[in-house]
């Protein structure tokens, strides 16, 4: 499957203007944005489309992007758990969050959660609350993503529908709570309900209707963007996103490779092994895992030059204007 | 050496070289072995009749995972250079590879990188996805779908299907990729998999092993079955029935189905297990089909023992709703320790196809990662063929127009053939052309069913169902048919006409094989009625299988039909069948159904022999007041039933211990019962006063703990209630009976009830025993036991010490028992040392040192006098370690260490044995809300309780509830067995372990040898008991009577001159010779004549079951269904060396029986 070019989805996204007046959403020198999730959020990892986009919308400042994403996971940190209770997942999700040292969290939640309908959205409003509470204690800005809809004519869930109507459910819920404690909300139930989206079968906004495919990051990004009130000028975006000749350009293909070396470094394989009750056995090797630290750290060195070079590039065209 | 026999030999000497420092590893790293393919060709053993080829080889492909051909015969094939760990600042860069053998020859001449950059891919499965072909890759978190648009065979679009596998350990990431029959990707995970999945249906998740089922077209992904450590292997035979390897279970084959559960599934209270109990590990599984392979190949099954460089190949026989496995003779073997098979599948030619790993080290948690001894380079594909039978042309798929001749390979003799025809059209959704071609079949042609089940299947591969053809199928003369279009029309059950009446029928259906599908389809239909149908297969003969079935669909769909049945003056059919309710309401196992037992009680319609089952349940899980009507029954019905008097009271008991739940009512009503002729009955009635606190009988139990004759059991009961009764009366009590005025067994319990209520003063009188007791009287490890589970009465016994002076033999025992405990106290141990007089630092080892032991094993070391030591008594080695599962369950069974192990991690492991421990032999220790310290390895552990087996072989059942702290332990193997080894001993300890499983003398054979026999034990009760009875009373099942396990020895005989000699009596009247008693069990699935072959049997008396039979040499039995005891006496004047017997079919005989090999 060929992708259509990228620049004329980007149309929209640039364009979008904001309704919201809050203060206006900026990220500083010095940030570090975490973003914590489920699949939604862990795939995004590999595609790294959000973290290009915010990245250019600040090309300016020096901020630094870590993907704590984890499928399936749900407010409760279920997926966390490894062998332990679900009470496990939520320590572990909260020391992740704490590790990473974040000034700015995006937390995506809710597609999972949502399948357990009207009757379990009492227990989620609590568990979600739980959640803020622990990022909010990191004193970091917060953003809210909520949940997507499945697409209607891809999926193939016969019951699609109540699914949606539960996922708005959840979202609107989500961003009730949210709105309270004075975060930004990002509702991702308005654009997927679109007939683009809901009808989308051949460009890959999802991958199977219901997780979000590679185009469909982008076709998020309006929501983020418009939510923030980013402005990212159109065609540094496009440039950014893919050369002429169909190779990625290096801010994107070294943000890829940051994320991949911090996989390795915060889910490492044979975990049981380096840290886990197995750790006698080949807890001596588990120093290579701090060995991404570096690695990671050299990396985003390549960003900040990737990001400089985009900077002075833009220099120079405003001077030649 | 010459350099030839350098080349030749290298192997073995290499990896004698287990060098713990990876300096001097590198320095050797000349002596690689030789990697030569051809070589290794020529060590390689066929079974008669077979021959072998290379197909490929590195370095066309290195280090293959897992393999699977295409439609066009390709083989495309996983391979992992980066397991087992991506090294910092390494491209991940594992390779999905694709082969081809285009002349037809046997060998691969093209080699296709069909796709890089992937991580530890450990599967892959080609197939087309949304109409573009390519494959599905298990690659670490995810699958993907790895496209292929332009057919060059590179991937050039990537799709991915499925994120959140887990990755606790790349040796079970995501594996054994497999097209089932009905169009579904099943899929395997291993034990510390923890696997969460967003699908449009909400989100799956699997904890620990199992086999997920995948549709892509629907994107449906279920559990399929669950359980095993690392289930490698998987094949659906001819009727889409699923068999099962494990490459780290010890179970051999096993058949598994939908919602079947076998052991470590996390949460699971019952598990069914394999068919080959006792077997090494096996990894891939292919079924043998097609005209390539002679008739009596047909069905075979062909797996792999990496560990041992096998392949190997088993028969499978129906056996009511299950399968009797029985290995035969191997199809490979060698002494090449890099030959490393790892997959097998059936080649288009109908040539057996084996992929190599090629590595002399395969473990992974217990060799570092980066021992460069790890190969990451080489692999090969070998290729089984038949002398003097041609290879099969290979099948041609023509998908262009009809499809009418790709549904004619459907009927192929050839599996190979049938399905990939059915995976070449598996996304036209050709319904209409396919009942075309269905209608126009010759119904009275062979394989007509089998033909319609394949159309069946390929429908259901679409998503689409022909109720017609369905409701043909069900009815089908052939019993796999219909048991197959049963699990059809439960997957499908929501998009299927109404055959609801149809399935149900087939739950009384005359094969038990169908009934069993039936159970388990009906899960998928939310009714009671549903599991009403179910419970109808209680009507007709049951066995473990459906018996599980059963159990699970009522347990899932209790939600639908509990309430229904709880429900006030309820009206639920399922009261109409009390029987069928029973086993509903004991597959549920929780209080909410002590009313609807009360009610089958009361009603009076159970029958007789069901009541005391029933009772006893109620009296677990019931409330005070149904507590009081158990405790009524006891009372009211003395001396007319010992036997259900003592169940009820230990359910009582246990109500108690583990749910804190008493009868309402006067409890001291009990004391009836302290005069019961029962003594069993009186010591639980007892045991059950102290439990309870029954302060009023306080008095009847001092005046029976102060016995001043022989104590009975219910004497010592008194003494143990009277610790639980508590309180200064008891401690006062205690401290007067731990004193010498009473008998040493008086005195141990009153020890043991003080370490509960004063330790401080236990410590004393523990000590004031062990110093003063006759050597025998004192049971040393109980006591100390009760010592070390207990801190602060360990503490009084190491100050009670430090004055003291213990004989050195129970110093030892007592050192012993310290050092095995959950958390060995080294105080404690010093000051028992000390008190001993006996040096404690055990045997240590330098890495120079364990290098230079390995030397010695190798030059000196001798295989049978280790083998002689491994089975001495003393070392216990026999008590915890089974070979080939004959043996103690403690720690892993060593049917094939040596193969697997080096012998550095053999010295280690006897030496430090906590060195690396084994997953899943790792013990877990808790500490209960009493301060009870247990220790032992987790068997499973439900949502009620945690059953550990300790070093003892006990299970042992913890109530989560009573669980306050909860760690990880050490190995349940003591430090020090070896301490006391002559260094030549352990020398031929070590060469006897490095032997296991190697070809050779101590590689297990697959007949039916006796290896498990149990000797009598000359208990003074079954001694006596022996006196006043015939001998043959030993030939009964007498409870009375004590045997405990021996081994014979892998020359299949059992060794008599460590074995107890009994009689030997002789004046002018009488003469009895000296004999030894030793028994075995056989487990007999289909009944028939069966062989016992004696080595010779005229010296031997031998009965079965009790009955004396004629002592043969080849003793033609025809035992029933069922386990049978073969007890055997054998005259010592006549025989003093060794006896062997083994099981043989009789030509033509049905029978289905094997040795009985764990207890």
């Amino acid at each position: 499957m060929k992708w259509p070019p990228l620049i004329a989805l980007l149309c929209t996204l640039v364009a979008a203007p904001s309704l919201q007046a809050a203060e206006k959403f900026e990220l500083h020198d010095g940030d570090r944005v975490v973003f914590l999730g489920n699949t939604l959020i862990e795939r995004e990892n590999t595609h790294g489309y959000w973290e290009l986009m915010l990245t250019l919308a600040f090309p300016e400042r020096n901020v630094t992007f870590r993907n704590l994403g984890w499928s399936g996971d749900t407010v409760w940190g279920e997926s966390r758990a490894g062998f332990g209770t679900q009470a496990d997942g939520f320590k572990a999700l909260t020391s992740q969050v704490n590790e990473a040292k974040p000034t700015v969290i995006f937390v995506g939640y809710g597609n999972v959660e949502a399948f357990a309908g009207d009757a379990g959205l009492p227990k989620f409003r609590e568990g979600f609350g739980q959640l803020l509470d622990v990022l909010e204690a990191t004193k970091a800005r917060i953003v809210v993503l909520g949940p997507t809809l499945q697409s209607g004519k891809m999926t193939p869930n016969p019951n699609w529908e109540a699914c949606n109507k539960n996922a708005a459910t959840y979202s609107a819920a989500m961003h009730e709570i949210a709105a309270k404690r004075g975060h930004r909300f990002v509702d991702f139930t308005q654009s997927t309900s679109q007939e683009s989206y809901q009808q989308d079968g051949i460009l890959g906004l999802t991958e199977d209707g219901n997780t979000v495919g590679a185009l469909g990051y982008l076709y998020l990004l309006d929501d983020i963007s418009a939510s923030l009130e980013l402005s990212i000028k159109e065609e540094l975006a496009g440039a950014q996103l893919e050369n002429e000749d169909g190779t990625t350009p290096p801010l994107l293909t070294h943000i890829r490779k940051k994320n991949d070396l911090f996989f390795h470094r915060w889910r490492p394989q044979n975990e049981t092994y380096l840290f886990g009750f197995r750790k006698h056995e080949q807890g001596n090797n588990a120093k290579e895992v701090f060995e991404f630290d570096p690695l990671v750290a050299a990396e985003e060195k390549k960003i900040a030059a990737a990001r400089q070079e985009i900077v002075v590039g833009l220099k120079n065209a405003g001077g030649n204007k | 050496m010459s350099k030839q026999t350098g080349i030749r030999f290298g192997v073995a000497l290499w990896l004698g070289f287990a060098l713990s420092s990876s300096a001097q590893a590198q320095r050797d790293l000349k002596n690689i072995p030789p990697t030569d393919p051809e070589q290794e060709r020529q060590a390689l053993e066929l079974a008669d009749g077979l021959e072998i080829n290379l197909y490929a080889a590195d370095p066309l492909l290195a280090k293959p995972v897992q393999m699977n051909f295409d439609a066009a015969g390709r083989l495309w094939v996983a391979t992992s250079e980066t397991y087992p760990h991506i090294l910092p600042g390494q491209e991940a860069k594992d390779k999905i590879i694709v082969l081809e053998d285009a002349d037809h020859d046997g060998r691969a001449e093209k080699t296709t990188v069909f796709a890089d950059g992937l991580l530890i891919p450990t599967g892959v499965e080609p197939g087309t996805f949304g109409g573009v072909a390519g494959a599905f890759v298990a690659n670490s978190t995810e699958v993907v779908f790895l496209g292929d648009n332009d057919g060059d065979l590179k991937s050039d679009f990537r799709s991915t299907l499925l994120s959140g596998f887990g990755t606790e350990d790349t040796h079970h990431l995501l594996h054994t990729l497999r097209w089932g029959p009905d169009g579904r990707l099943y899929m395997n995970q291993s034990i510390y998999i923890h696997s969460h999945i967003e699908t449009p249906y909400g989100v799956r998740r699997l904890g620990g092993g199992g086999i997920w089922q995948y549709h892509p077209p629907t994107q449906r992904l279920e559990i399929f079955s669950r359980g095993w450590i690392n289930p490698w292997g998987h094949q659906f035979d001819k009727w889409g029935n699923s068999l099962v390897t494990d490459g780290a279970g010890g179970e051999g084959i096993n058949y598994t189905f939908p919602g079947a559960t076998f052991p470590t599934a996390p949460g699971a209270p019952r598990v069914l297990s394999g068919l080959n109990p006792g077997s090494p590990k096996y990894c891939g599984l292919e079924i043998i089909s097609g005209r390539h392979f002679p008739d009596d190949w047909q069905g075979d099954l062909i797996t792999c023992d990496f560990r041992a460089h096998r392949v190997v190949r088993f028969k499978l026989t129906e056996s009511g709703s299950a399968y009797v496995s029985r290995e035969q003779p191997e199809v490979i073997k060698t002494s090449h320790v890099a030959f490393r098979p790892i997959d097998v599948r059936m080649g288009p030619d109908g040539a057996l196809y084996i992929a190599d790993w090629y590595n002399p080290i395969i473990q992974h948690g217990e060799v570092d990662f980066r021992d460069p001894r790890r190969d990451h380079v080489h692999g090969r594909i070998w290729r089984v063929t038949v002398k003097g039978r041609k290879p099969l042309e290979p099948p041609k798929f023509n998908t262009e127009g009809t499809l009418e001749t790709v549904y004619d390979q459907l009927r192929s003799p050839e599996a190979y053939t049938r399905h990939f025809a059915k995976r070449s059209v598996a996304e036209t959704e050709d319904v209409i052309g396919l009942q075309q071609w269905l209608a126009k079949l010759d119904p009275k042609s062979e394989g007509y069913d089998h033909a319609r089940l394949e159309a069946l299947w390929l429908m259901q591969t679409w998503d689409a169902v022909d109720d017609e053809l369905l409701l043909s199928l069900l009815e089908s003369k052939d019993h796999h048919v219909r048991a197959a279009a049963v699990r059809v029309l439960g997957q499908l059950i929501d998009i299927a006409g109404d055959l609801q009446p149809a399935l149900v029928a087939r739950a009384i259906d005359e094969h038990p094989q169908v009934r069993l599908e039936a159970v388990c389809a009906l899960r998928n239909i939310q009714s009671p009625e549903a599991v009403a149908a179910a419970l109808t297969v209680l009507d007709r003969p049951m066995d473990e299988f459906l018996d599980f079935a059963l159990w699970q669909t009522c347990r899932e769909q209790k939600d639908v039909w509990l309430p229904t049945v709880l429900a006030a003056d309820s009206k639920s059919q399922l009261y109409e069948k009390p029987t069928h309710l029973e086993f509903a309401l004991r597959a549920v196992d929780e209080p909410a159904i002590v009313p609807p037992l009360v009610r089958l009680l009361n009603d009076g319609r159970l029958p007789e022999d069901r009541r005391e089952g029933v009772l006893e349940l109620v009296a677990r899980l019931g409330a005070p007041q149904d507590l009081s009507m158990i405790f009524r029954r006891v009372l009211e019905s003395p001396n007319q039933d010992a036997d259900q008097q003592l169940a009820l009271l230990n359910a009582l008991t246990s109500a108690a211990t583990t749910r804190n739940v008493r009868p309402a009512g006067d409890l001291s009503l009990l004391d009836e019962l302290l005069e019961a002729a029962d003594e069993r009955v009186a010591s639980a009635a007892v045991k059950l006063l102290g439990v309870w606190k029954v302060e009023q009988s306080r008095g009847d139990l001092v005046r029976m703990a102060e016995t001043s004759g022989e104590p009975k059991p219910r004497n010592l009961a008194a003494i143990t209630a009277l610790a639980d009764l508590g309180g200064s009366a008891s401690t006062q009590s205690l401290v007067k009976l731990a004193s010498d005025s009473f008998k040493p067994a008086v005195r141990q319990t009153a020890v043991v009830g003080l370490t509960k209520v004063y330790p401080s003063a236990a410590g004393q009188a523990c000590v004031a025993l062990l110093t003063s007791a006759e050597p025998g009287t004192v049971n040393t490890v109980a006591l100390v036991e009760a010592f070390t589970t207990r801190a602060p009465a360990a503490a009084a016994l190491r100050n009670a010490l430090a004055s003291a002076k213990l004989p050195a033999d129970v110093a030892k025992l007592a050192v012993r028992t310290a050092r095995s405990s959950a958390k060995p106290d080294q105080a404690l141990v010093d000051a028992l040392l000390k008190a001993g007089g006996i040096s404690g630092t055990g045997l240590q080892l330098t890495p120079e040192q364990v290098v230079q032991l390995v030397e010695e094993v190798k030059a000196k070391g001798d295989a049978a006098r280790g083998e002689a030591l491994f089975h001495r008594k003393d070392l216990n080695c026999v008590k915890c370690h089974a070979i080939g599962g004959a043996g103690g369950r403690v720690g892993p069974d060593l049917v094939s260490i040596g193969a697997s192990a080096q012998l550095d991690y053999l010295v280690d492991s006897l030496v430090q044995p906590n060195k690396a421990i084994k997953e899943g032999y790792h013990s877990l220790v808790v500490v209960t809300d009493e301060g009870l310290t247990i220790s032992g390895v987790k068997v499973r552990e439900t949502d009620k309780d945690l059953i550990l087996r300790n070093a003892e072989d006990q299970e042992l059942t913890v109530p989560l509830k009573s669980i306050e702290e909860r760690s990880q332990g050490l190995s349940l193997m003591p430090a020090g067995l070896v301490d006391n080894l002559t260094r030549g001993e352990l020398v031929d300890l070590v060469k006897f372990l490095g032997e296991l499983g190697k070809v050779g003398p101590y590689q297990l054979k697959p007949d039916r040898t006796v290896r498990r026999w149990e000797s009598f034990v000359m208990t003074q009760q079954g001694v006596e008991l022996l006196r006043r009875n015939r001998l043959g009373i030993a030939a009964t099942n007498d409870s009375r009577l004590t045997w405990e396990p021996v081994l014979a020895r892998f020359d299949g005989a059992l060794r008599l001159d460590a074995l107890g000699v009994l009689g030997s009596v002789k004046n002018k009247f009488m003469k009895v010779p000296p004999f030894t008693l030793v028994r075995f069990q056989i487990d007999v699935q289909q009944p028939g004549p069966v062989d016992l072959v004696f080595d010779s049997a005229q010296d031997l008396q031998i009965w079965i079951d009790g009955k004396p039979l004629e002592p043969a040499d080849r003793l033609r039995i025809e035992p029933s269904a069922g386990r049978h005891t073969v007890t055997v006496a054998v005259d010592r004047e006549v025989r003093n060396d060794r006896l062997s017997c083994r099981l043989e079919d009789m030509p033509g005989s049905k029978a289905q029986a094997v040795p009985v090999t764990v207890k």
